[in-house]
């Protein structure tokens, strides 16, 4: 009776296992790709922003560039060759190393695929060589050229990303990262172009997972609060409303450099001490304005009177977080 | 000692309610932070804007990758239509192109919600990346302003216009994005 029941418990466990093997095989056909959540990407994002960071500054020796990459994460370019290994990585930043202040690679358009067991990915990189020995010339110290000189311009050094990434304990981490140089014609290696799945819902949407965390749709704000800042200021999205988009973007006792609160961000923005006596609403148009004659676009709508500029106050102007 | 298993039916009825309670809760605060976008709407958009250059730098698939990245009455300036798209994106630097070569860098990425679906806007840089040795240089830049359609195949560019950079006080070209939170 006994061995009845151990043998009938033997086989229920096999025909079980049987069962879980024969699903797993058919979930990995029909699922081989398991889709990202939108806090996924965001994060798979953030780890290709902190690359530029880690490896420009070299932060803490190195390390937190190599802390990028998974255990066995591999670095691969046509100059460095094949660099694996922790220390090795750390070593590899600290090569590069041009001080907390140093910025060289701009990385743009991150295309993300995910995979069976993590995502892959690619992005453009150019590299950009600021040398601030060179002087400006000008009153304007954004002035770069200099006969023969300038003070920033594009590296040889351009072309685009490989990735393969994978889900750590820890977080997103690169298993493999290759850079692939620019050139026109064929290269296998690079042909295929990445597929698209669509995000998959999640609470951490909109709910952070820790207390007082971010959700996705926090990150996507602040992301979109910051590259806004670039169409406020040169073009007021478009509009030619630079002057408000622009300040919208600000809390009112935002800072800016050294400048904190409108009515500092005013005086230092239009280069003098006059204190302007306008009301908290006029006064915001005239920190905009005057924070704009910094800009080539500023320096022309400077030019208007004051009854120009309010005649396009009338826009849906947004005064948050856009 | 109480019943372990009245403890296990008032957990599951806890949870239940946990459960009921919350999902509208979901969808409230869905509702006050994403505007009509989801953040999944967001992450599909960007994805969409990113694929944009490789679609057109590469030359993909005869230029269909590039074609099929609008909606079926699409345009992109002028340019209206998979087969016009399609042309446009082969023939658009004809001998310059390929899967590792990379020209259109795109960044400010603005993405923003309206009634018909999103609007959104980018800074494009065309770039001449040194082949050979010689130095990068910026070709031009400008602007993309675009409009995007949730399709049953994923989001689409309506419509796509690039402004090229230009100093002064031309027309307005773009509506204001609205705030998403009221």
């Amino acid at each position: 009776m006994r061995y009845r029941i151990l043998a009938t418990g033997v086989t229920l466990g096999l025909v079980a296992l049987v069962a879980v093997q024969a699903r797993q095989t058919r979930t990995g056909d029909s699922t081989a790709v398991m889709a990202l959540t939108a806090m996924d990407y965001i994060q798979i994002k953030q780890l290709v922003n902190r690359y530029a960071f880690a490896l420009d500054t070299a932060s803490r020796n190195g390390y937190d560039y190599a802390d990028l990459f998974s255990r066995d994460g591999v670095f691969d370019s046509n100059t460095r060759g094949r660099v694996q290994g922790r220390d090795q990585l750390a070593a590899l930043a600290r090569g590069d190393k041009k001080g907390p202040l140093y910025v060289n690679h701009y990385i743009m358009n991150h295309l993300i695929e995910p995979t069976a067991d993590g995502a892959v990915g690619r992005q453009y990189l150019i590299n950009i060589s600021h040398d601030q020995n060179i002087p400006s010339v000008g009153p304007n110290p954004n002035q770069w050229d200099l006969v023969g000189q300038k003070r920033g311009s594009l590296d040889t050094v351009g072309g685009h990303y490989e990735d393969v990434y994978t889900k750590t304990p820890e977080g997103w981490r690169f298993r493999s990262r290759r850079f692939v140089p620019s050139k026109s014609g064929p290269d296998p290696a690079s042909a295929t172009m990445l597929k698209t799945y669509p995000v998959r819902p999640d609470p951490t949407d909109t709910m952070p997972t820790v207390p007082g965390g971010l959700s996705a749709m926090d990150y996507i704000e602040i992301e979109r609060l910051v590259a806004s800042y670039g169409h406020a200021l040169d073009s007021g999205y478009g509009t030619t409303d630079n002057g408000e988009a622009y300040a919208g973007l600000y809390t009112a006792d935002a800072t800016f450099g050294q400048s904190t609160g409108y009515a500092q961000l005013e005086r230092t923005a239009a280069g003098t001490a006059v204190r302007s006596p306008l009301s908290d609403q006029s006064r915001h148009r005239a920190v905009c304005r005057a924070s704009h004659r910094q800009t080539v676009s500023g320096r022309r709508r400077h030019a208007r009177t004051r009854g120009e500029s309010q005649r396009h106050t009338g826009v849906d102007i947004p005064r948050r977080a856009l | 000692m109480k019943n372990p298993k009245t403890n296990v039916s008032k957990a599951v009825v806890a949870t239940l309610l946990i459960g009921i309670g919350a999902a509208p809760l979901v969808r409230a605060q869905q509702k006050v932070t994403g505007g009509l976008l989801s953040a999944a709407d967001y992450i599909e958009i960007q994805q969409l804007v990113a694929r944009y250059s490789y679609a057109v730098d590469t030359h993909a698939d005869n230029g269909y990758a590039y074609a099929d990245l609008f909606t079926t009455d699409g345009t992109f300036g002028n340019t209206k239509g998979r087969e016009a798209l399609a042309q446009l994106a082969r023939t658009t630097q004809k001998d310059r192109g390929g899967p590792a070569y990379t020209r259109h860098f795109l960044t400010n990425v603005i993405i923003y919600p309206t009634p018909e679906g999103a609007r959104g806007s980018q800074y494009l840089m065309a770039l001449d990346v040194s082949e050979g040795g010689k130095p990068s240089s910026i070709v031009h830049g400008g602007r993309y302003d675009d409009v995007y359609v949730k399709t049953p195949a994923g989001w689409r560019f309506k419509s796509r216009q690039l402004y090229p950079a230009k100093i002064g006080v031309p027309p307005p070209t773009a509506k204001l994005p609205p705030s998403t939170r009221r």
